[in-house]
Parts: structure tokens; C-alpha cells; sequence
């Protein structure tokens, strides 16, 4: 198969490192966190979950850092997308009857996005793929464009597939940019993001790792090497998932 | 190394008003707007009954590699030969999410010749222009000569439903964008297809246009709804002037999202405000959604080319359905029949489930 990332690599290096990481599920007895105005499905909560989970150890809690917030985009991996939701309205019509209005809510993948969007005031492009491959890959692939292009600072790719439910996320960035994004106003925070014992992501193999270290003098701690901004997953407090937007059934799109 | 040129060196289209683009933009300059009741599904349990679908029952995958296929030869693109052309340049497609939707996506390169694509672009109403965005970024940079685009999206039971279900179509059976009275959305079909390449290295094709800038940006405000603002859409069109390196001043044609949603209009209109400024009265707007209908995944795509082909013809295509003014969408419609014009630039915008807002400019070949 010719990948279009192929066509598309970074030149020359300088390519994505993963600033933080999530998945669900984290451990055997992992549980989803409702999201007010999603139904029936565990799709939009999977992805709002390991969503929650990757900011949260890269921000603490929302809204995302201000000045970066704009320049993040968002991209959502799924081979089969929500297919609970789009075969249970798709059953319901074919069967004459209605479809359950509140799954209109949830028709498209891009909608949970946009919740987390408005929870983290994320305002970079956001997008939705069905990959051929590895999801979290082609996630970031798609990432490497957006940051090639530059169309965004960072990007949250997530990859979430249901049956079995599972989902990973990791927030990547431009190498050459990574002085600017630590949050130099706390060294001690930023020393504490290190973690270089942590087994690479699965994504972080594929990402590459000879970017230039962040300044030492810019984080006020020894200069990690890139590759080593590996975070931990960060459990997502009870409630995380909050009551930001109302949902809406009169949807205007 | 200064950007590359990326131009349109083919387009081929499927629309309500049937194959081809002499039709489809012969309903965009007022031959009526392409809604009928549906026939190709039961509809006796919903609110809403029509839709502007194709005869019969067509196959999405067929009608795909028909449309790829067409632009392919448009574009004068050899299907075997020299330089691995097919081959060696990838299909960006965008439709929707689904079960089988990557198969449906390597049947048409398969079938067509072109590289196997590597995903497909579900971002709902922006999925289509994503992909654009992402080949011409490729395309830009020299990463690639050249990339097809094709979307589709067939009007199907279960996206029917859930649009009827969620209120979001209109009852009265007509799309009246930034219109007073305005109801709502209107699905409809459409196939389209384009191919998009670096200046200079096309195939003895001329250029239909360029494609001059992109910009995406999001809204950070909600699940389905705007930001009332526009503050999102229109980020993303400043960033497609700002890439280009033109003044909005010089955009001569809006082809504007506008789906028929009261508030969707009224956002879409204070991001235009805030992009021309005063300049706004000057610029015409019209949404053709208001004849072809919306076609979700291949929105997008298919205004991309209705763009092209009004820049080409020097006429303005018609905002349908059009009652009375509303205060909240102060914009110089295009109203009744075609506007005889110009533009050096037109911009075609859309905006999605998720916040997602993109724009595509589009040069004058």
C-alpha cells in the first residue's frame, strides 16, 4: 500500500514528540465517564475520556493554556467510527420507525470533539478519519501534516474503536517548539513531566525522535531529550467530564 | 523554497440534477431547486419528505469510480504509462463514517488506478474540504505533484432519520439560506471529484483554476451549534486569504455555507462582517445548498466545483428559496437569476458538527 504519509514525511527531521499520552482501558477494572447529551453508544465517552485524560496531564484542568489553545487542532481516528449510533438510527429507519432524536446529537464523529473542544477552548481545526491502517499512526500522520503545514502548534490524536471498546490519545508538537509549550512559569512542573523510565507509546516509535532539545534555560530544569516527554496516563477525576454545554436536539448543521 | 502553484486540472460531478457539470449549474443559476419527495426509502414516519436524490438506486462505489475516473481524464491523466501518473498520486476521499467505508475506498483506487488510500476524511460537512486542504498542503510543499479528491454521499434511511429526528430539516420542503422564515437543511446527493495539481507539472491539461488558499479553525463552543460569533469560520477564511497572500478586498464571490439554519446563517453572516469589514456590502453571497441540497461528507466538494465552474462561466450562482430579508444576514445576495461577474477570487466556505470551519479560495484560472 503507498501511504500517503509517505508522500508527506517531514523533511529532515523536526517532527512530532508526543507530549502527553492516555488510553482506556487503563487497567482491568477502568471505567467511562458519562458525557452529558451522548446516549446508547460508548463511543463519544470512550473518546472524551482518554481526551480528558491526555490534557489533564498536559494542562491540569481546563481551558488549555490560552495562547496555545488556538493553534491546537484535533483529530479523531476511527476505523468504523460510532457504528452503534449510526446502525441503531440506520435499523430504526429501515424498520419505519422514528430514530431516537438525541442520536442526532451524536451522528457524526466530529460531535464529541467538538464537546471537548468547548471544554478545553481548543480552537484548531478539527477532524475526523477512517484510517486503513493503525488508527493512532494515521492519526498522526494527519497530525504531521497539520504541523507541517502550519495549520496548528499541536495536535490531540485520538484513536478509539468500539467492540471491544478501546481508545488512546497522545498530544504531539513540533520538536523546535517545545520550549515555548512547557510551562516554563512552574520548573518544578515541568521537571515532573519527565519521565524517562516510562515505556514508549506504541505512536512514540513511529514518531521522530531526534529533534533538538527544548532549552534548558527556557523550562528552568536539565534539558530532556525529546523523545523522553513521555507523561503517564493521568486518571480523569470523577466529573471530569463536565456540564459545560447543554446538548441540544434543534441541531444546525 | 516558495510554495508550489496548486491548480484544478480536472473536475467531474454527480448531482441531483443528474451527471455532468453543464446540469448542475444549470440549476445553480435558478433552473429550480432539485427537491422532490423521496422515493428511495420510506419517509411516511418522519416530519420531512424530500430530498434532491438521483434517479434510481445508485451505488455509491460505482458512482465514485465513475466521477474519479472522469476527472482522471479531464485532466488528462494517463491511466497506464509514463511516470506511474495514477499510481504515484494518492485519492483523498470523504464520506461517511461506517462499517466499510476504507473497502469502498480501495476499491475505487483499485479500480481507477490511483495509490490506495490511506483513510477517509468523515469529518462530516467538512470532511470534503479537509481532504482538499490536506492535498493541496502536500501539493504546496512539494511533497506531492499532484492528488485526487472525491467525495460522495447518497441520501440514505438512516441519516435521513437521524437529521429529520433532530429537527434540523426544513418542513416547508425548501433551503432558504439568510433568508427571513428560514427552516432548516435539506439533504442531497452528490458525487464529485477533482484533481488537483502542481503548476507545471500537469499533463498538457489546462488549469480550470487555482486553488490560491485553505484555512481551517475551530469553534470551541459546541457539539452541533456555531459560535454565534463566526469568530471560527472566520479565522479559517482569514487564514486561507492570509496563506494566499490576498486582500479580502479582492475576493469578488462568497460561496457561502449557508444551510438554512437560523443560526447557522446568522453566524456565517457575522463571520463574513468580520472578514470584509464594510467591504462586506460589496461582496456577493449566495448558498447553492438552496438547490442542490446538502450533501453532507461530500458538501464541500461538490460547492468547490460549482465555484469553479461559476468563476469559469463569469456568472454568479443563485441563492434559492429566498423570502424576505433578515436582519441578522445583511449580506448582497444573489438573488432571482446569475449575476454576470468576474471575481479574480471566490471563497467557498463550510462548517461542520464539531465546531469545524474550513475555507477554500479559489483563483481565476
Amino acid at each position: 500500500m503507498t501511504a500517503l504519509a509517505d508522500h508527506l514525511l517531514l523533511p529532515g527531521g523536526g517532527g512530532p514528540v508526543v507530549l502527553a499520552r492516555s488510553s482506556w482501558p487503563a487497567g482491568p477494572d477502568d471505567t467511562l465517564t458519562p458525557v452529558a447529551g451522548f446516549t446508547l453508544s460508548t463511543f463519544s465517552p470512550l473518546v472524551a475520556e482518554v481526551a480528558e485524560r491526555c490534557l489533564r496531564a498536559r494542562y491540569g484542568s481546563p481551558p488549555a493554556v490560552p495562547d496555545r489553545a488556538g493553534e491546537t487542532a484535533l483529530v479523531l481516528a476511527s476505523a468504523r467510527g460510532d457504528v452503534t449510533t449510526t446502525e441503531t438510527a440506520a435499523a430504526a429507519a429501515e424498520a419505519g420507525r422514528r430514530v431516537p432524536p438525541l442520536l442526532f446529537f451524536q451522528s457524526n464523529p466530529n460531535a464529541v470533539l467538538g464537546w471537548v473542544a468547548a471544554r478545553w477552548q481548543l480552537t484548531g481545526p478539527v477532524l475526523s478519519t477512517a484510517p486503513a491502517g493503525d488508527p493512532l499512526a494515521d492519526g498522526i500522520a494527519v497530525a504531521e501534516l497539520l504541523l507541517a503545514d502550519g495549520e496548528a502548534a499541536e495536535v490531540l490524536v485520538i484513536a478509539a474503536e468500539l467492540d471491544p471498546d478501546r481508545a488512546e490519545a497522545v498530544l504531539v508538537g513540533r520538536a523546535v517548539e517545545m520550549s515555548l509549550v512547557l510551562p516554563a512559569e512552574d520548573p518544578a512542573t515541568a521537571a515532573g513531566l519527565i519521565v524517562p523510565d516510562a515505556p514508549p507509546a506504541a505512536a512514540a516509535e513511529l514518531i521522530v525522535t531526534d529533534a533538538p532539545a527544548p532549552a534548558a534555560a527556557a523550562v528552568g530544569a536539565p534539558a530532556p531529550a525529546a523523545a523522553e516527554l513521555i507523561v503517564p496516563d493521568a486518571p480523569a477525576p470523577a466529573g471530569a467530564a463536565g456540564e459545560l454545554i447543554v446538548p441540544t436536539v434543534e441541531g444546525d448543521r | 523554497m516558495a510554495d508550489r502553484t496548486v491548480v484544478v486540472t480536472g473536475l467531474a460531478v454527480r448531482s441531483a440534477y443528474g451527471a455532468g457539470p453543464e446540469p448542475l449549474l444549470s440549476g445553480a443559476y435558478g433552473g429550480g431547486p432539485a427537491f422532490a419527495p423521496v422515493d428511495r426509502f420510506g419517509t411516511d414516519q418522519c416530519r420531512t419528505t424530500v430530498a434532491a436524490t438521483l434517479p434510481g438506486a445508485p451505488v455509491l462505489a460505482d458512482e465514485l469510480a465513475a466521477v474519479v475516473e472522469e476527472a482522471c481524464a479531464d485532466a488528462r491523466l494517463p491511466r497506464l504509462g509514463v511516470g506511474r501518473v495514477r499510481s504515484g498520486s494518492p485519492l483523498l476521499l470523504a464520506a461517511h463514517a461506517g462499517r466499510d467505508v476504507t473497502a469502498v475506498a480501495a476499491a475505487v483506487a483499485a479500480g481507477t488506478g490511483l495509490s490506495t488510500p490511506d483513510r477517509v476524511y468523515t469529518a462530516a460537512c467538512v470532511a470534503a474540504s479537509s481532504a482538499v486542504a490536506d492535498a493541496a498542503a502536500g501539493i504546496a510543499a512539494g511533497r506531492l505533484d499532484r492528488a485526487v479528491v472525491a467525495a460522495g454521499f447518497l441520501v440514505d434511511a438512516g441519516t435521513f432519520g437521524l437529521f429529520d429526528a433532530g429537527r434540523a430539516l426544513a418542513r416547508d420542503g425548501s433551503v432558504r439560506p439568510f433568508s427571513a422564515g428560514r427552516q432548516g437543511i435539506l439533504l442531497g446527493d452528490a458525487v464529485a471529484a477533482v484533481v488537483l495539481e502542481a503548476a507545471g507539472t500537469t499533463h498538457g491539461a489546462p488549469a480550470l483554476a487555482t486553488l490560491a488558499g485553505w484555512g481551517r479553525a475551530g469553534d470551541a463552543f459546541h457539539v452541533c451549534q456555531p459560535r454565534p460569533d463566526g469568530t471560527g469560520l472566520a479565522r479559517a477564511a482569514g487564514a486561507a486569504l492570509a496563506r494566499a497572500g490576498v486582500p479580502a478586498g479582492e475576493v469578488g464571490y462568497v460561496n457561502a455555507n449557508g444551510t438554512g439554519t437560523p443560526a447557522g446563517d446568522a453566524a456565517e453572516s457575522a463571520a463574513l462582517r468580520l472578514l470584509f469589514g464594510d467591504g462586506l456590502d460589496q461582496v456577493p453571497v449566495s448558498s447553492t445548498k438552496s438547490v442542490h441540497g446538502h450533501a453532507l461528507e461530500a458538501s464541500a466538494l461538490l460547492e468547490l466545483v460549482v465555484t469553479v465552474l461559476a468563476l469559469r462561466d463569469g456568472r454568479l450562482p443563485v441563492n434559492a428559496g429566498f423570502l424576505a430579508a433578515d436582519a441578522d444576514c445583511p449580506l448582497d445576495l444573489v438573488l432571482d437569476e446569475p449575476r454576470p461577474a468576474h471575481p479574480r477570487y471566490a471563497l467557498s466556505l463550510n462548517a461542520a458538527f464539531g465546531g469545524a470551519n474550513t475555507a477554500l479560495l479559489v483563483g481565476a484560472a
